[in-house]
């Protein structure tokens, strides 16, 4: 009796089971296959435009050819441009940040708090609004229109980075006081208790910062379009060429397939990176909040 | 509702309990929100007794100080080469000489304008080359803002040359002796490394966030949009007409069907990105900690598979696939030939009816963001630790019980914060508006105000205002009332969850 019980038991648990990779099965699919799309469009050869089925009838490479021979194509100075623009700026940033965090997390100072509080309101304005202002300064400065404005996009993805000091400093507010104060009965200066023992304790927070601030560039589009959109071809972002590649109908029958090629080749890094980092990534989404 | 006890409120049945607690907590809101602004006026009392408690610091210094602390008000670092503090006083006077030259070539003329905005209009010949120059309104205000916070670090850097003299003295006279700039070096890499580290991300915010933020601001309160373009012509102050204009549609200035137009646009345009951000948000929320759910169920095997075709999204460049997404739906697209396929017409998916395009867009959204709350959830449920359902099963829980009394409530407190920057992430969710639709709908409505389309949210308005029309007095206008949205919520929920205030139980 006792038998046959636990076998319908699991008998049902076995339908459910199936029921639940049926249904993840589905959702795969339905996740992935606008970047199955992406893929073989971009390996279409019969037609750049849109066409209205899935497989190419002709495969062929021709279209990353195009975007990396042909003159007219501007993309291989994109890449490098927005790979410059998320090495420094990832760099950069990810110092601010955790020096401000640091700061605002160790010392006691006049003037932390009011800081803290400043820093939150003003990130309550949308980041855009100052724009016609920012593109005004950085003109002044030289930094519009030409190569240069690659510099200007920098600054501007830079100024801000102190703000973003709110996850660090949760983190850096778990390590134990007591490791800084037997450091500094040993008369270490504060500087040196940073660089010597908080760093080497924060490799997960370093890891996201650095990540999330180099991912950032690749996919923005407001900031860089006002910034370099207007400027030549050869000194914008991905994001930006790539945009005006499709934006109207009559580039669309030339540049699909040319785009949906560009789309590939400007993922793979920032893929290659996300699953080398998912870890980290995680533990800095919930590293602040957690702290059962 | 009257006031019930808890032997009452014990001895309801499961549902009425909630219904009770949820009844309450809607009742209390006017309250929550009375005592949030009750706390408005304490808070600001707070802050001014600080500035008091600094300011009879200086007082102090001025009236028991000697000849010498009194003269570095005049001369900044005077004090500091009494005391045979050279290095440093060489920065103050080196800084104050600087500053005078400042103001004196630069900030005077565009501060002695900021009344008017300038007065001279720029003159051309027929050819078009310019004859007068004119004022120009832009750099007038910019300058003028740029001057003001320079005069208001310069005020504190004249009282911290005073303080410096008036402890100079104090101390002097006691240890015979004053710190060096050697001294103060050191100090900077230790107390006062604060100062060290906050300093060049200061200056860099100070320029590229505050001054063109003041400046906005001050937009808001004039008429630059694309009739007074500077150097051209000349824009000046209207008050609070654009405030008037676009939140009560009562015009001051301007046409009457213009503000009309203006406010319709607004109000449409608020509602919906509330609406946006409410059903984006908990959609996400809720389909997201189902999949994590599902993903992590004990039986289910290739967990990490599962799981890495969900994030892929994250991983992919948003605009890559948002606009690719947008070219699929198209009527010629690729999702048209699917469901044709399975015997259904061609649907217009993004430029039919606004409904359609913003069930769409809700749809797309749960498709970019629930790879996120699972991510995030998967972190959270690896974290909860094993010895809890171990325990409840001894208890003899059985697994809903488990669910609703351990995993939910584990889940809902670390969520819970993050819920208000979501939702005030998507009230500024520009990708996926501005690179899937563009804001526009085939339906034109034509009550919508010049280049608002009627699936827009405030941010993307405001990015078409500034960039296709040039209103840039109305999109500071907006930028403000975009600052107040985000503001309440945030401020509300911020002054409940006190995380601010016990940040040093942790450490």
């Amino acid at each position: 009796m006792r038998y046959f019980k636990t076998t319908r038991k699991s008998a049902k648990r076995v339908i459910v089971d199936a029921c639940i990779y049926v249904f993840l099965g589905v959702i795969s699919i339905v996740w992935l296959f606008p970047f199955l799309y992406l893929i073989v469009t971009s390996l279409r050869g019969e037609s750049t435009a849109i066409v209205s089925y899935l497989f190419p009838k002709q495969w062929t490479f021709d279209n990353y050819i195009w975007l990396f021979s042909n003159p007219k194509s501007n993309f291989v100075s994109w890449y490098i441009n927005t790979l410059a623009i998320a090495v420094v700026v990832s760099i950069i940033n990810t110092l601010i940040t955790l020096l401000t965090a640091y700061a605002l997390s160790r010392m006691r100072f006049k003037g932390r708090q009011g800081l803290m509080k400043f820093m939150l309101i003003l990130g309550m304005f949308p980041g855009f609004l100052g724009m016609i202002c920012i593109y005004y300064i950085l003109n002044a400065m030289g930094l519009i229109g030409t190569n240069m404005s690659i510099v200007g996009l920098m600054l501007v993805y830079v100024s801000g980075s102190m703000m973003g000091y709110y996850v660090s400093k949760g983190f850096f507010d778990t390590i134990p006081k007591s490791l800084d104060e037997a450091a500094m009965i040993d008369g270490a200066s504060r500087s040196k208790i940073f660089f010597s023992i908080i760093l080497p304790l924060s490799k997960p927070i370093i890891i996201q910062t650095l990540l999330s601030a180099f991912v950032a560039p690749w996919g923005d589009y407001m900031m860089a379009n006002y910034i370099v959109g207007r400027g030549g071809s050869e000194f914008q972002t991905v994001a930006i060429g790539l945009y005006q590649m499709i934006d109207n109908n009559v580039k669309m029958t030339d540049n699909f397939t040319r785009f949906c090629a560009g789309g590939v080749v400007v993922s793979i890094l920032p893929i290659v990176l996300f699953f080398f980092m998912q870890r980290y990534y995680v533990s800095g989404i919930t590293g602040g909040s957690v702290k059962g | 509702m009257r006031q019930i006890s808890s032997l009452e409120y014990l001895s309801m049945s499961k549902p009425m309990q909630l219904w009770y607690k949820f009844y309450t907590f809607i009742l209390n809101i006017p309250f929550i929100i009375g005592r949030f602004f009750a706390n408005i006026p304490k808070a600001v009392w707070r802050q001014l007794k600080k500035l008091g408690a600094w300011c009879t610091g200086v007082v102090d210094a001025v009236r028991y100080g000697n000849w010498k602390t009194r003269m570095s008000l005049l001369v900044w670092g005077f004090g500091s080469f009494a005391y045979r503090q050279i290095g440093r006083g060489i920065i103050y006077i080196v800084y104050e000489i600087i500053f005078i030259l400042f103001i004196s070539f630069f900030g005077a003329g565009y501060l002695s304008k900021l009344g008017s905005l300038g007065t001279v209009l720029q003159q051309r010949d027929d050819l078009g080359f310019i004859l007068v120059q004119g004022d120009n309104s832009f750099e007038i205000l910019l300058y003028s803002m740029l001057t003001l916070v320079v005069m208001l670090f310069t005020v504190v850097i004249m009282l911290k040359s005073l303080k410096d003299s008036y402890d100079n003295q104090l101390s002097y006279s006691v240890a015979m002796r004053s710190p060096t700039l050697k001294d103060d070096m050191g100090q900077l890499l230790n107390h006062k490394f604060h100062l060290t580290i906050l300093a060049l991300p200061s200056l860099s915010l100070a320029i590229f966030t505050i001054v063109p933020l003041l400046f906005m601001i001050l937009v808001a309160f004039t008429n630059y949009n694309r009739n007074t373009l500077p150097p051209a012509n000349l824009f000046t102050w209207v008050g609070f007409d654009n405030f008037a204009s676009i939140l009560t549609g009562q015009a001051l200035g301007g046409t009457a069907q213009d503000a009309s137009k203006w406010s319709y646009t607004f109000w449409y345009i608020l509602g919906w990105t509330l609406e946006w951000a409410l059903i984006a948000t908990f959609s996400n929320l809720f389909l997201g900690m189902i999949l994590a759910l599902i993903i992590n169920k004990k039986s289910i095997k290739l967990k990490k598979f599962w799981r890495t075709c969900l994030v892929t999204v994250i991983a992919v460049p948003q605009f890559i696939s948002l606009l690719l997404v947008s070219k699929m739906l198209r009527d010629e697209g690729i999702i048209n030939t699917l469901i044709g396929y399975m015997g259904i017409d061609p649907v217009k998916w993004l430029n039919s009816s606004t409904q359609l395009a913003k069930l769409v867009i809700i749809l797309v959204n749960i498709w970019v963001g629930v790879p996120f709350t699972v991510l995030t959830c998967t972190g959270i449920l690896m974290n909860i630790p094993d010895d809890l359902y171990e325990a409840a099963k001894i208890d003899g829980a059985n697994p809903v019980k488990m669910f609703s009394k351990i995993t939910l409530p584990y889940m809902m407190f670390v969520l819970g914060p993050s819920l208000i920057t979501t939702f005030v992430g998507n009230i500024n969710n520009f990708n996926i508006i501005f690179l899937l639709t563009g804001g526009q709908s085939g339906t034109m409505n034509s009550k919508l105000a010049m280049s608002a389309g009627d699936v827009d949210l405030l941010i993307t308005w405001l990015y078409k205002l500034t960039v296709d029309s040039s209103q840039y007095d109305m999109a500071s206008v907006l930028g403000i009332l975009i600052f107040v949205v985000v503001a309440f919520f945030s401020l509300f929920v911020y002054s409940r969850i006190g995380s601010v205030k016990n940040e040093e139980d942790f450490q």
